[in-house]
């Protein structure tokens, strides 16, 4: 981050101006959030309260390649016909038995949500949910409802689960390994007792005919499968993009160029057309979001408005460690459950960034071990935070209208009944581990 | 020295690849990037950095205007108009078109001139049943003479312009004589060539009068808003180093602008961007950024001035045509930004060593490679980057504009161009020092 310049007391307010005005534009929803940011970032530029080459240097290149490599990468092995292939055998290892349909196909989502980004994992999990469900005669709400959780809690594992973790991960300069280590475990956790909770939730609701039973058995894994070679292609390139994730350190090369390659070598050895890559897999009203948002927040970073907040929350917290921790964690899962998590982290980030080496030069401790658990509580925060409503996560409003098209709706009550006690279960559980894992045992 | 080697080999065989065109340009320009990064020869911060952010938001910007502009129907409506000035005789629109062309580059980025003229050429020539290749390869060539010939026209004399303190009025006294000579020669060169290249029937005549511009408009409101966000954007473009914007911030405000009063489908616009033409360039900066890096064009550079031994004559020539042949190759933002500290290291002790006056021997090595820079981008079709953005779009109307099909038209035409230069370089500055 940049020194803050000497800024003119208008061009204070009219960065954060913009700022606020581009936060309630979004959560009104009448303009197409891009455009919203888009805007909000070009009408500082124009004013110069950022000059043109801060700006462009503010858009955080690492960032944006992983996604776009990220999103073709999924998108071929979409084209594959992946997302089927797996779904029809959930159904057949629960044998048709509805409850554990739902933790299987909850189990699948969470474990391709660690690697994959949610919304794509849930863009391609809810149309065979709804359809399988469908073979059982059953509501599929509720089995949409704990994919929804299940994937907000899987993408909280890695760095490339869940957009908030990439943002995250890089321009906090964590590695891959990094996120497994610290919140792999937790997640673990998390999920087991979503599952058991649903369980017990769901345990006498279902009830499905014999004969429904016989028709699942029918369905064949293998007719799923578009192109076989591309399946394992594209696996094997997935494979190994993750290993290179998880070494890159080791390796010293950069994680978005480990996606880009990844991408790159796929789509030469499918021989796919990067025009439809580009065109059908990448989503870049979601890249230009990011674009727009780091401009609009080195605004704020620039005239020095997070440093301002920043002394604010430590006057709150006293400069305790415990207190400023488990305020990032709770402030972040409630906010991000009202607005989008994106804009919340991109502005948090610069923050805590702040706040750290501030706390650990007034307790004379390396900085590391007051910041990690802060990026923790954050990334925990932010991601998990999804599921306290239905406007919470991009996931949530997708599958919403994916079960919309289908006739099944989603209403924001009927998911707030779920989603929100599993969220507080959720922070309960984080609060205790980070508790015990960073803050116990430093005594602070 | 081994990361040196690597950098030249693997731009090499990015070339062979991109001239064999087995694979898509875009993959492999993004793989050879990704290799340089990978063996360590460039940090991916280095990478990232070269990556002309620039250049890459003013080509988005602009493709989502033009887009929403050609939804309304305004590129059919011109294209029509064209062909009642002309005639429907199509050698008389590829000289209209190539001189529109020269003119705007001249003032306007050159990818926004060509962004715009292009979806016009497709469609005009479309109507007559014609090859468009021809007609977009001598808009494309325009452009790069028409951005020679003054300060904003071409990026790289911004560079020389701000390197070499030259003002804006510097750069219309010494570049523009020489540019006009230039593109006259290209009219009169293509006149000869595509004389009677073309031949369109007479009931595609007779069709092409029938055409009315009445019903073509689709939007009218979409248009007047389009046509308003692109007048105050052209207003701006030139007033822009007096706003102290970028470029590419004036064009992202634009479009953004636009998009938000037209209600045009965010995700729909932002599909029809060319993205492989941007992510070929996104990879070829890297690439080109690994011989920079290594010192391989400082290395040949400094090799150059040895050869000339300290003669302007010489010097300037070399210059001159080196200048125009790297150009061709690499990319000539790079190359020039590579050459402006050579150039000022060279030109005190030369004018040392053969007791000349500063000014007198510098005014020749500049414009040398003003010249050199921006007309060699002429010489194939990965020289410059609006030479790429129009084979994109050719590509998308269904034509191919191979490499070697360009390379047959532009390379002997940026000869011609360079004979010119040479000539008028020698008469107007090597001349009177001689005396």
């Amino acid at each position: 981050m940049h020194e803050v310049a000497p800024v003119h007391v208008w061009q204070f307010y009219l960065a954060i101006a913009m700022f606020f005005l581009s936060y309630v534009m979004i959560a009104l929803e009448k303009i197409n959030k891009t455009l919203v940011v888009l805007f909000g970032a070009s009408f500082i530029v124009l004013f110069h309260v950022l000059p043109s080459e801060v700006a462009l240097r503010a858009i955080d290149l690492n960032v944006i390649f992983l996604l776009i490599s990220v999103m073709i990468i999924v998108h071929i092995l979409a084209e594959s016909g992946f997302f089927q292939w797996l779904a029809i055998n959930v159904f057949h290892l629960s044998r048709g038995k509805p409850i554990v349909v739902m933790i299987l196909l909850s189990l699948a989502t969470a474990v391709t949500s660690a690697f994959l980004d949610n919304v794509t994992t849930v863009l391609l999990m809810a149309p065979v949910t709804i359809v399988l469900v469908q073979y059982l005669e059953l509501d599929p709400v509720p089995f949409l409802i704990s994919e929804i959780i299940s994937s907000n809690i899987g993408g909280t594992a890695t760095l490339i689960g869940d957009p908030p973790n990439i943002l995250i991960g890089l321009q906090a300069h964590l590695a891959f390994n990094d996120f497994i280590f610290n919140l792999m475990p937790v997640v673990l956790i998390i999920e087991v007792c979503f599952i058991i909770t649903i369980a017990l939730v769901f345990k006498k609701s279902f009830s499905i005919t014999q004969d429904v039973t016989a028709r699942i058995a029918e369905l064949d894994a293998r007719e799923a499968i578009k192109d076989k070679g591309m399946l394992i292609k594209g696996l094997v390139v997935l494979g190994c993009v993750i290993v290179a994730l998880m070494f890159h350190s080791a390796l010293h090369i950069d994680i978005s160029m480990v996606a880009l390659c990844g991408a790159t070598v796929l789509m030469i050895i499918t021989k796919y057309n990067p025009e439809k890559a580009f065109r059908g897999g990448v989503e870049w009203a979601t890249i230009f979001f990011f674009i727009g948002l780091f401009i609009l927040v080195d605004g704020l970073v620039y005239v020095g408005a997070i440093k301002i907040l920043a002394s604010h929350m430590l006057s709150l917290t006293k400069g305790n460690m415990a207190a400023t921790t488990f305020l990032v964690l709770w402030f972040s899962a409630i906010a991000s459950a009202i607005v989008d998590n994106i804009p919340f982290v991109a502005t948090m980030i610069p923050l805590i960034k702040t706040i750290g080496p501030h706390i650990a030069g007034q307790m004379h401790v390396p900085v590391d071990v007051i910041i990690m658990p802060l990026w923790w509580a954050l990334a925990l925060g932010a991601c998990l935070g999804g599921n306290g409503s239905l406007i919470g996560a991009s996931a949530n409003l997708i599958v919403a209208g994916i079960a919309l098209k289908s006739g099944y709706k989603i209403s924001f009550v009927r998911f707030l009944k779920y989603g929100l006690p599993l969220m507080v279960q959720s922070l309960i559980i984080c609060s205790v581990y980070i508790y015990v894992r960073y803050l116990m045992v430093h005594h602070y | 020295m081994g990361h040196l080697y690597l950098a030249i080999g693997i731009f090499v065989l990015t070339c062979i690849g991109l001239v064999t065109e087995k694979i898509h340009k875009t993959l492999i320009a993004l793989f050879s990037a990704m290799f340089i990064v990978l063996c360590h020869v460039i940090t991916a911060e280095q990478a990232f950095q070269s990556v002309d952010l620039t250049v890459i938001f003013l080509l988005i910007s602009m493709m989502l205007i033009v887009n929403v502009l050609g939804e309304t129907g305004c590129f059919q409506w011109v294209a029509i108009q064209m062909f009642h000035i002309s005639k429907g005789e199509p050698l008389v629109i590829m000289l209209l078109l190539s001189g529109v062309s020269a003119v705007t580059s001249a003032f306007l980025p050159n990818l926004t001139t060509v962004l715009l003229i292009a979806p016009v050429t497709i469609v005009l020539v479309q109507y007559l049943e014609l090859d468009p290749v021809p007609f977009l390869l001598s808009e494309v060539l325009s452009s790069n003479i028409g951005g020679t010939a003054t300060l904003i026209g071409d990026p790289p004399n911004l560079i020389i312009g701000s390197g070499a303190h030259l003002s804006f009025n510097q750069f219309v006294i010494h570049l523009t004589p020489v540019v006009i000579m230039v593109q006259i020669c290209f009219m009169a060169t293509m006149y000869f060539v595509f004389r009677k290249s073309f031949r369109v029937s007479t009931e595609v005549r007779a069709r092409v009068h029938e055409l009315d511009s009445a019903g073509v408009i689709k939007d009218k409101k979409l248009l007047v808003k389009t046509l308003i966000v692109l007048g105050i954007m052209i207003v701006a473009f030139f007033f822009q180093s007096f706003l102290h914007l970028d470029v590419a911030v004036i064009a992202l405000t634009g479009a953004t602008i636009l998009l938000l009063i037209s209600k045009y489908d965010v995700d729909k616009a932002f599909q029809f961007v060319e993205w492989p033409t941007i992510f070929f360039f996104v990879g070829l900066f890297i690439v080109v950024h690994g011989l920079v890096e290594t010192g391989a064009i400082h290395i040949v550079g400094d090799y150059i001035f040895k050869v000339t031994r300290g003669n302007v004559f010489s010097a300037t020539f070399v210059i001159l045509w080196f200048s125009a042949f790297t150009s061709a190759i690499v990319d000539n933002i790079p190359f020039v930004v590579t050459m402006i500290p050579l150039v000022k290291n060279m030109g005190p002790r030369m004018a040392e060593h053969m007791h000349i006056a500063l000014p007198l021997v510098m005014a020749p090595l500049w414009w040398a490679l003003a010249l050199g820079a921006c007309l060699g981008g002429n010489g194939t079709v990965i020289g410059s980057s609006v030479n790429l953005v129009v084979a994109g779009m050719a590509q998308k109307s269904g034509y191919k504009i191979t490499f070697l099909r360009f390379m047959k038209y532009g390379f002997p035409l940026m000869i011609e161009s360079l004979i010119i230069c040479s000539a008028y370089l020698y008469i107007r500055y090597l001349l009177p020092i001689h005396h």
